[in-house]
C-alpha cells in the first residue's frame, strides 16, 4: 500500500514539473517583461495607426488587422513608464482575454518560450507599487529578470470590470 | 433575401475629408449645404470648429482650406468647420465596423459611430448631430 502511494506521488510530481507556460518575452526600455503565451493571439510589425480623436493618452488608435479594427494601446504610458519612439523593432501584440481584445504596443519581442510553470516565482515584495497589481510573477531569461503580467488584469483595469 | 443579405447590399454616401490626417466620413444625407467661411453671416448660425467639439491630442488643429457643413433641419442653423472635403464615396453598410470596445469605453460619448477600412485608410464616420450636440471645449 506504501508503494502504490509513493508511486502516486511521484506521478504527481512528475505532473507538476511538467506543467509547462508559455511566455511571450517582450522589451519596454531597459527590462523584460513577459505575457502569458495564451493570452497573445498574434505578435505584428507595427503598421499605420489611425489616432481616434477624444481617445485618452495611453490609446494609441485603432489598426486594420485583415479586415477586423483592433484598439491599439500604449503600455509605456499606461503603466507610467517614459515615452518612447516606435522604432523597427517595435512590435504590436494582439491579446485577448476574459472577452477584452486589444493590441498593445511593445518595444521589442524578444522571445517566446516554453518554460516549466514552477519556474514561476511570485513577484517580489520591491516590485513598483503601479505595476504590481498586474503581475503575476517572475522568472529569468537570458540571465535577466523578467516581469511577467497578467494581461486579464491590465484589462480589468482599463475597462473597470471585474472577473 | 434575410436581414443580413439586405444590410450588406445597402448603401451610404459618405463625403470624406481629412483632419490633422485623421481621414472622416459624414453620410450626406445629414448635410444641407457645404460654404466657404466668408460666405456665412454670423448672425443667427452656430458655427463649431470641428476640433471644439471632439478634441484632437494636438494643441493647434490647423484647417487647410476650410469649409463649413450645415447640418439638415436645425434651427437655427447650425455648421461645423473642417477641412475640403476630398469626395464622396459610396460604401456598403455591411463594411461598417463598430468601434472596438476599449476606445468606446473611454468615449461613452463619442459621434463617431462607426469605423470603415479602406485599405490602409480606416475612415471614421461621424454623426453630425451628435456632434454638433457634444460639448464645446477650447
Amino acid at each position: 500500500m506504501g508503494d502504490v502511494n509513493r508511486q502516486t506521488d511521484v506521478k504527481k510530481n512528475v505532473a507538476a514539473d511538467e506543467k509547462r507556460v508559455e511566455l511571450v518575452i517582450f522589451s519596454l526600455l531597459e527590462d523584460y517583461y513577459a505575457f502569458i503565451g495564451s493570452d497573445i493571439k498574434e505578435i505584428l510589425p507595427v503598421g499605420t495607426i489611425t489616432y481616434v480623436p477624444g481617445s485618452p493618452d495611453f490609446i494609441l488608435g485603432i489598426i486594420n488587422v485583415r479586415g477586423d479594427i483592433e484598439s491599439v494601446f500604449d503600455i509605456h504610458k499606461f503603466l507610467g513608464l517614459p515615452d518612447v519612439k516606435i522604432v523597427q523593432e517595435s512590435r504590436i501584440a494582439i491579446a485577448d482575454k476574459d472577452d477584452v481584445r486589444s493590441a498593445i504596443l511593445v518595444d521589442s519581442v524578444e522571445d517566446v518560450i516554453n518554460v516549466p510553470a514552477n519556474s514561476i516565482k511570485p513577484p517580489i515584495s520591491t516590485l513598483d507599487k503601479s505595476i504590481q497589481e498586474f503581475v503575476v510573477g517572475e522568472t529569468t531569461y537570458n540571465k535577466k529578470n523578467v516581469t511577467v503580467f497578467d494581461v486579464g488584469k491590465i484589462f480589468e483595469k482599463l475597462t473597470g470590470r471585474t472577473k | 433575401m434575410t436581414e443580413i443579405g439586405n444590410r450588406e447590399l445597402k448603401e451610404i454616401d459618405l463625403i470624406i475629408f481629412k483632419i490633422m490626417g485623421v481621414v472622416l466620413g459624414i453620410d450626406i444625407e445629414q448635410i444641407s449645404q457645404i460654404r466657404e467661411p466668408d460666405h456665412v453671416e454670423a448672425e443667427d448660425v452656430n458655427i463649431f470648429a470641428f476640433h471644439q467639439k471632439i478634441p484632437f491630442r494636438e494643441n493647434k488643429v490647423l484647417y487647410k482650406s476650410p469649409k463649413i457643413l450645415f447640418i439638415k433641419d436645425e434651427w437655427p442653423a447650425s455648421g461645423i468647420i473642417i477641412d475640403q472635403p476630398e469626395e464622396i464615396i459610396s460604401i456598403k453598410t455591411g463594411s461598417i465596423q463598430p468601434l472596438p470596445q476599449l476606445i468606446k469605453k473611454f468615449n461613452r460619448s463619442t459621434p463617431i459611430w462607426g469605423v470603415v477600412p479602406r485599405g490602409e485608410e480606416i475612415i471614421l464616420l461621424i454623426d453630425l448631430c451628435r456632434l454638433l450636440k457634444s460639448k464645446t471645449g477650447t
